[in-house]
C-alpha cells in the first residue's frame, strides 16, 4: 500500500493558501505536487517547501530512506557474493540497466522484466524507481550552460531558439551550486562558465603533467579537475567526502548530493513536505472551463487502487521519458494529443550524448609518486571546437569535452597486462604499474525530430499504462566528430610522453549516458515548442516541467545541474503567478 | 535451424577448419559444459590458483584463501558456453598430463613440476596478438589459462587476505592526497 509518509500529521492539512475549492478528501488537496523525487523532483520540493507551499510529492517507486535504505554502502568486496562480477542471471534480471548497475548497486534500478518498454532501435533506458531516482547513483558532474549553448540553436537555425540567455540563467546556478556544494576550480572560460565552488580536488601527478604539456603545446585544451557534487568540505551538516569512491551504494556521510541526502531532508524540515511512495501517477487531469490541471491521477503500484490528487501547481519531473508518457497519456478534449501538445513537439527531439573517440596512454616518469585516496571523479578538457579562437575549420557543428582520468596500473589491469604467474607475477600484481591516462569524448547531440518518445498504441504495461516507444539514434553530426575526438586525444598524450598510445572509438548505444533529455522542449513560439522560458507549459500555465525534458538543446556537458538551476528558477516563478494569482 | 545460427556455424566450422580443429576439437568447445562437476575439483582448482598466486613472505596464496569457490562460481554463472567448455576441458588435460607424466594428482605434483604443467597450458592459451585475438576470442571464448588466471586474480585481490596483506586496503580515506611519495615497499591500492 503506498502511505503518504510526512513529519506529522500537520502537514497533512494542506491548501494552506486556500487556493482549491473542489471537494473531496482533504487529504487529498495540496498547494503543490511535484511527479518524481529525482534530482530535479527533490528539488522542487525543496524550493517550494521553503516558500511555504504545503507539497505533495508522487514517487512511484518504493521508499528508499537516507543512509538506512543503502544495505551495501559499508561492505567489503569480500563480501559481496560473486565479488562485484556481473553475473548472467543479472543480465538476465537487468539486461538494459546491468550495462551501468553491479552487484553494489542493482537494487537501486528498476528490474527490466517488471518495466518493458520498445526500442525501435536500440536504446538503454536506464531508470531507478524510488525515493531519490537516480540521484543516487549519478555521476555528480556539474557544470554550467554557456552563452555559446544558448544562442546556438538560433545562430544555426537549428531546433528553435533558447528564450533564456546566460545572464538569466547565472544566478540561479549560483544558487543552486551554493546549496548542492560542488567542488571545483574556476578557470575563466567562457565556453565553461566559473562557479561557486568548494575547494577543488587535487589533481594527480599525471594529470599536473598534462595540464602544463597542453599549457605548452595546445593552449587551447585545458586539463581542470571535475567539477563534482562531492563536498571537498561540510555543507549544512552533510560531508565531508571520505574518498571511498562507492558513491552509487549511496553514501552513509552524505559526502555527495542526491535527493535523499539533501533536498528532501530540507523539504522535510519545513514541515510542508508530503512524500507519496509506490505511486504511479496516469495521467495529469485538467479543468474543462479554465484549461488549467487540477491534480493528477495516480495507481498504488501495488494494489492498482486509483486516487486523484489536487493542487494548484504541477510540476513534473518523472525524468525525460516518463514526464513524456505522462504528457502523453493525459488525454480531455482541450487536449486531444496529450497535455499541452497543441505544436506536436511533445515526445519529439530527444536526445543524448555520445560517448565517442578517445585514447589511452602509459608514461614512464614519476615511478616514485603515488597518490592516496579514492578520488570520486576524473578531470575535465572543456569543448575547444567551434568557439571563438579555434582556428580549425570543422566539419560538424558544436562539439564535445574530455573526461579523463590519470592513475597507476593496479590489480585489475596488472592482472591483464602482465604475462606468467608465480612470485614474480605476484610481485607486479601487488605493486603499482606505469601510470596511465584515459580520455573519452563525449560530443553535443542535435535535436532531430525523427528520436521521438511515442505511446504505443496496443501493448500495455502490469498497470494497463501504454509501453513507452523510443526511437533513436545519433545522427550525422555525432558521428562527424569522432575523427577528432580520436586524434586530439592522441596528440595530447604524444605531446605528453606516453607511450603505447591506443585511441579508441566507443559508439555506445543512445541512452548509455543517461542523459536523455529534451521531449518538450522549451521555446518562445506555443507553435513550435512545449514549455516557455519559465517551464510553463504554454498551453496550461500552473503545469511546469524541470526535468530533463525541456532542454532545447543538449550542450555538450553533464546536465543536472542545469535541471537544478531552472527548477529553482521556476519555481521562484511559479509561487510569485500564485501570489498573483495568475497561475 | 534458423538462418542466421545456419550462417553462424558455417563461420564457426570454416574458423575451426583454419584454426586446424578437427571435428573432435570443435565439439569439445562447442557442446553443453558439464559446469556442476566443477564442485568435485575444488583442491584441483585451488592447486592451480596457487601456482598462479603463490604464498610469500607477507602474505597467503590464491589457493589458501579458497579461491576455487570463486572461479567455479563464476564459471558456472558469469561465462559464456565457450569459455565453460575451456575451463572444463583445460582442467581435466592439465591433470590428465600430471598423472600421465608424473604419476600424480596435480596438486601433488612439487611447485616445479606445477608449474611446468601450467606453462604449458599459457602457452597454448596464448591469444592470438591483435584483432585476431578479439575475433579468437569471440569465437573460442577464453582459453583455460586466461579464465584460471584472471579469476584467480580476481578471488584473491578481493579477499580479506589478499587486500590487507598482499595490497594496501584503504576501508575509508577520509582524505585525498594527489600526489605522495611512493613508500619503499608500498603495495598497490586494494580498491580503484
Amino acid at each position: 500500500m503506498s502511505t503518504i509518509d510526512s513529519l506529522s500529521n500537520d502537514s497533512l492539512h494542506t491548501d494552506s493558501l486556500y487556493l482549491n475549492t473542489g471537494k473531496g478528501k482533504a487529504t487529498h488537496y495540496f498547494d503543490a505536487i511535484v511527479v518524481g523525487s529525482g534530482i530535479s523532483g527533490g528539488f522542487a520540493a525543496k524550493e517550494l517547501c521553503e516558500k511555504g507551499l504545503k507539497t505533495l510529492v508522487i514517487e512511484r517507486g518504493r521508499k528508499v530512506e537516507h543512509i538506512t535504505d543503502y544495505p551495501t554502502a559499508m561492505l567489503n568486496p569480500w563480501q559481496f557474493e560473486n565479488r562485484l562480477h556481473v553475473t548472467d542471471n543479472d543480465k538476465k534480471q537487468q539486461p538494459i540497466q546491468s550495462a551501468v548497475a553491479d552487484e553494489s548497486t542493482k537494487h537501486f534500478f528498476v528490474n527490466d522484466l517488471e518495466h518493458p518498454y520498445i526500442q525501435e532501435k536500440p536504446f538503454l533506458w536506464i531508470r531507478g524507481y524510488q525515493t531519490g531516482g537516480r540521484s543516487l547513483t549519478w555521476g555528480r558532474q556539474c557544470y554550467r550552460l554557456s552563452e555559446f549553448d544558448l544562442e546556438a540553436n538560433a545562430k544555426e537555425g537549428i531546433g528553435v531558439d533558447w528564450p533564456v540567455r546566460y545572464k538569466d540563467i547565472a544566478p540561479w546556478y549560483d544558487y543552486a551550486e551554493q546549496f548542492v556544494g560542488v567542488s571545483g576550480q574556476n578557470e575563466g572560460l567562457p565556453q565553461l562558465p566559473d562557479g561557486q565552488f568548494l575547494d577543488p580536488m587535487e589533481m594527480n601527478c599525471i594529470e599536473r603533467h598534462l595540464r602544463e604539456s597542453n599549457q605548452k603545446h595546445f593552449p587551447d585544451r585545458l586539463i581542470t579537475i571535475a567539477r563534482v557534487a562531492n563536498l571537498t568540505k561540510g555543507l549544512k551538516g552533510r560531508g565531508p567526502c571520505q574518498f571511498r569512491n562507492l558513491c552509487a551504494r549511496g553514501c552513509p556521510f552524505s559526502g555527495y548530493f542526491s535527493s535523499n541526502s539533501a533536498s528532501l531532508p530540507a523539504a522535510f524540515a519545513t514541515g510542508n513536505l508530503s512524500l507519496l511512495n509506490d505511486a504511479i501517477v496516469m495521467e495529469v487531469m485538467v479543468d474543462k472551463e479554465t484549461g488549467k490541471a487540477t491534480g493528477v491521477r495516480v495507481m498504488d503500484a501495488h494494489t492498482h487502487e486509483i486516487t486523484e490528487y489536487f493542487a494548484s501547481l504541477i510540476f513534473l519531473n518523472a525524468s525525460t521519458i516518463n514526464t513524456t508518457a505522462i504528457l502523453l497519456q493525459s488525454i480531455s478534449e482541450r487536449h486531444p494529443d496529450g497535455l499541452g501538445n497543441g505544436s506536436g513537439q511533445v515526445g519529439k527531439n530527444l536526445m543524448d550524448h555520445p560517448y565517442g573517440g578517445g585514447a589511452y596512454g602509459e608514461h614512464d616518469d614519476f615511478k616514485d609518486q603515488y597518490y592516496k585516496g579514492r578520488r570520486p571523479a576524473g578531470v575535465y578538457v572543456p569543448r575547444f571546437q567551434n568557439i571563438p579562437g579555434d582556428s580549425i575549420s570543422r566539419k560538424y557543428k558544436r562539439g564535445f569535452g574530455y573526461q579523463g582520468d590519470g592513475e597507476r596500473a593496479e590489480w585489475p589491469d596488472r592482472m591483464k597486462m602482465e604475462d606468467g604467474f608465480g612470485a614474480s607475477f605476484k610481485e607486479k600484481l601487488t605493486t603499482p604499474g606505469p601510470w596511465t591516462f584515459w580520455m573519452i569524448a563525449r560530443g553535443e547531440c542535435l535535436p532531430y525530430e525523427t528520436n521521438r518518445v511515442t505511446l504505443d498504441k496496443e501493448q500495455k504495461d502490469q498497470w494497463g499504462l501504454p509501453l513507452v516507444r523510443v526511437n533513436f539514434e545519433f545522427g550525422e553530426n555525432e558521428k562527424a566528430m569522432v575523427d577528432d575526438q580520436k586524434r586530439h586525444a592522441e596528440e595530447m598524450l604524444e605531446k605528453a610522453g606516453f607511450k603505447n598510445i591506443r585511441s579508441f572509438y566507443y559508439n555506445t548505444t543512445g541512452g548509455r549516458a543517461v542523459h536523455e533529455m529534451g521531449t518538450a522542449r522549451m521555446g518562445k513560439d506555443p507553435k513550435t515548442s512545449v514549455v516557455n522560458g519559465f517551464n510553463q507549459l504554454h498551453e496550461v500555465p500552473n503545469v511546469y516541467i524541470t526535468d530533463g525534458s525541456f532542454m532545447s538543446s543538449s550542450s555538450c556537458i553533464n546536465p543536472s545541474l542545469t535541471y537544478l538551476a531552472f527548477t529553482a528558477r521556476a519555481c521562484a516563478h511559479a509561487v510569485e503567478e500564485l501570489k498573483k494569482g495568475g497561475a | 535451424m534458423k538462418r542466421r545460427t545456419l550462417i553462424k556455424s558455417a563461420i564457426l566450422a570454416a574458423f575451426a577448419g583454419a584454426a586446424g580443429y578437427g571435428g573432435w576439437q570443435a565439439y569439445r568447445i562447442f557442446k553443453t559444459p558439464d559446469v556442476a562437476d566443477l564442485k568435485n575439483h575444488l583442491p584441483l582448482i585451488n592447486a592451480l590458483a596457487q601456482t598462479i598466486i603463490p604464498k610469500t613472505a607477507d602474505s597467503p596464496g590464491a589457493g589458501d584463501v579458497n579461491a576455487a569457490a570463486h572461479i567455479v562460481r563464476m564459471v558456472q554463472l558469469a561465462s559464456d558456453k565457450k569459455t565453460q567448455n575451456s575451463f572444463v576441458n583445460g582442467l581435466a588435460d592439465i591433470a590428465n598430463a600430471a598423472y600421465s607424466r608424473y604419476n600424480k594428482a596435480f596438486e601433488n605434483c612439487s611447485p616445479q613440476q606445477q608449474a611446468e604443467l601450467l606453462t604449458e597450458a599459457q602457452n597454448s592459451g596464448k591469444p592470438w596478438k591483435g584483432s585476431l585475438g578479439k575475433v579468437q576470442q569471440k569465437l573460442l571464448g577464453n582459453s583455460f589459462f586466461t579464465t584460471l588466471k584472471e579469476l584467480s586474480c580476481e578471488a584473491w585481490c578481493t579477499s580479506a587476505e589478499g587486500m590487507n596483506q598482499g595490497l594496501a586496503y584503504d576501508y575509508v580515506p577520509g582524505s585525498f592526497q594527489g600526489c605522495v611519495p611512493l613508500a619503499p615497499g608500498q603495495k598497490s591500492w586494494a580498491t580503484k
